[in-house]
């Protein structure tokens, strides 16, 4: 009898946080930060004769983040009302763009466990409120028997793009690239900053196994990922469980589950709502999105990461490792590319980025922008190494010192002592001048005929090495001290 | 298509309604008829009609993206009985 395989088929739904400075439909601030339920209106509180009226920011937020993921943009889209009773949710509704959404039909490039380049298809994304935050906890602060819960609505009204994905995702490790790659595209098309220690990007991931045999498991919700490796947990747990089940003979069962981070399992999980509920939100007009807007929306697309790696690798013939690596970050790649535009040899450069700028940025806690070496006098050191005016250890001493001390490449190589173009003819001669006149006996053994090995000429070449701080060429040492002893 | 009572009944409760023998009766007919008349709609030929939401050709309004902090936030935190400090108070709500 042949073995059982399986095959897993996971869709991912994500919601991030869009950048914007008010709400979505109110004018109060997004902060969540802020001191619990100040950022609050009768907009966002649901209360009786208001209004809603859209944020064009955050449309134009939502656009750019479609863009990112190759999707089209719909000319016209419409919000509903999903209704839903949880006290999240002071309306008893949320607005959500869930069957209009505003952009559709995208993909995201992962590679499978081959290698190979595949498409994860992005179903749509659309637009939506995020609801209120809720705190559990017992009079003493435990959260075991606690009667109460504390609900803050601050984050309530936040806008939220929520992207849907196809069933392409095959693995968890598929999983972990598709939302890295996502995240990084979204966060260059500036719709938004998705920092995740902020909770501004949730997963969900709809698991399910296809059998060898003929045989499908129900699809399982798995909720309450917060970070990439949460969700890799998760949906490798969810893949072992429904196998096991499956070779049994069990059915999977249809349900929703709750991914516990701290025991690494899901749990079958109480759901909000058995109903949802939708209606054509009737406060709020269809949204019409024109041609000449999506054009001016695509004028305002930079390069994506994975174009600008490929981009690095092809034309600069950077290593594909270190083009992944100097893309993660925009305004990193920015920089590299300010040292290149300076002069700087792409290939050098790249790999003093990623080494040398990312290791000080990491030893400080520094972003791109608090990096004080300017792109074009990092690419001025990276030319003088280049050029053999430096060697490669003089470079790292001088990049030590200008980051140490906000200093210029001429000041720090002065400070350092270090001698441009290295310490050789007349200078080198005077050095080992200066070396035999303080070695009267050594010199004396060698014009003896006793340093039979050499032993003696190695000992003065070290010390002019010294006296020359590794400045001067080894070979021209040697020959030069050689000519000097037999004078 | 016909909702059967036991359908009508979980519906109210999530609307949080608790109807009567003779209310729930009254609303399954009702509801009913409606889904009746959604029926008949489906004789008809409606391959090239849009789809409706609003009656009138209306755009929707846009604002700028600009925060005007509400003056009284106290005021609807104290339109509810349940208030602790600056938060809102409900019954545990937590996930097993």
């Amino acid at each position: 009898m042949a073995e059982l395989t399986f095959t897993p088929v996971i869709g991912i739904e994500i919601h991030i946080r869009l950048k914007s400075d008010s709400k979505l439909f109110c004018s109060c601030s997004t902060d969540t930060d802020a001191a619990p339920n100040t950022n609050i209106c009768p907009v966002c509180m649901g209360l009786p004769g208001t209004l809603p009226r859209l944020n064009h920011k955050v449309v134009e937020q939502g656009i750019l983040a479609g863009l990112a993921l190759n999707c089209g943009i719909r000319p016209k889209s419409l919000f509903f009302r999903k209704s839903y009773f949880y006290p999240d949710l002071p309306k008893g509704h949320q607005v959500s763009q869930c069957d209009l959404p505003i952009t559709t039909s995208g993909y995201i490039e992962v590679h499978d466990a081959e290698g190979n380049l595949k498409k994860i298809r992005v179903h749509h994304l659309h637009l939506e409120e995020d609801v209120g935050s809720l705190h559990h906890s017992a009079s003493d602060g435990r959260l075991e028997g606690a009667d109460t819960s504390y609900v803050d609505y601050n984050r309530c009204g936040t806008p939220l793009a929520e992207i849907v994905s196809e069933p392409d995702v095959a693995s968890a490790a598929e999983a972990v690239e598709y939302v890295m790659n996502l995240r990084r595209r979204v966060i260059y098309s500036g719709a938004s900053d998705v920092e995740l220690e902020k909770g501004m990007m949730r997963f969900d991931a709809n698991v399910s196994m296809k059998c060898s045999d003929g045989r499908w498991g129900h699809k399982v919700e798995v909720k309450n990922m917060n970070s990439f490796k949460a969700l890799e947990r998760a949906i490798e747990f969810e893949i072992k469980r429904q196998k096991k089940l499956m070779l049994n003979g069990e059915d999977v069962i249809q349900e929703t589950r709750h991914w516990n981070d701290a025991k690494g399992i899901t749990s079958s999980s109480r759901v909000k709502e058995n109903y949802r509920k939708f209606i054509v939100e009737p406060d709020l007009p269809p949204l019409h999105v024109t041609q000449e807007w999506i054009d001016r929306m695509k004028a305002k697309m930079p390069e994506m990461p994975d174009v600008k790696a490929r981009r690095y690798v092809s034309e600069m013939k950077i290593p594909p490792e270190v083009a992944d690596v100097l893309t993660d970050d925009k305004n990193l790649a920015a920089y590299f590319e300010a040292c290149v535009a300076a002069g700087a040899n792409p290939v050098r450069a790249s790999h003093w980025v990623r080494t040398e700028v990312l290791r000080v940025m990491n030893e400080k806690q520094w972003k791109i922008a608090d990096f004080n070496i300017k792109p074009e006098v990092l690419a001025s050191l990276v030319a003088r190494v280049d050029e053999g005016k430096i060697s490669t250890t003089q470079g790292k001493e001088v990049f030590d010192y200008m980051t140490a001390n906000n200093s210029g490449v001429d000041e720090a190589i002065k400070k350092l002592g270090i001698t441009e173009g290295g310490v050789a003819g007349n200078a080198l001669n005077d050095v080992i001048q200066t070396v035999l006149k303080n070695n009267p006996d050594v010199l004396e053994e060698i014009k003896s005929g006793k340093d039979t090995k050499g032993k003696k000429l190695k000992f003065l070449q070290g010390l002019v090495m010294k006296e020359t701080k590794g400045q001067a060429k080894p070979q021209e040492v040697a020959e030069a001290i050689e000519k000097a002893v037999r004078n | 298509m016909k909702l059967s009572s036991e359908e009508v009944n979980s519906i109210a409760l999530e609307s949080r309604l608790l109807l009567n023998e003779a209310e729930l009766a009254g609303a399954v007919r009702y509801i009913n008829n409606f889904l009746d008349m959604l029926d008949r709609f489906k004789e008809l030929d409606l391959k090239d009609v849009e789809p409706f939401s609003f009656a009138e050709a209306l755009e929707c309004p846009l604002r700028d993206d600009t925060v005007i902090a509400f003056p009284d936030n106290e005021a609807i935190l104290h339109e509810s009985e349940h208030v602790d400090g600056s938060y809102f108070k409900v019954p545990r709500i937590m996930e097993e």
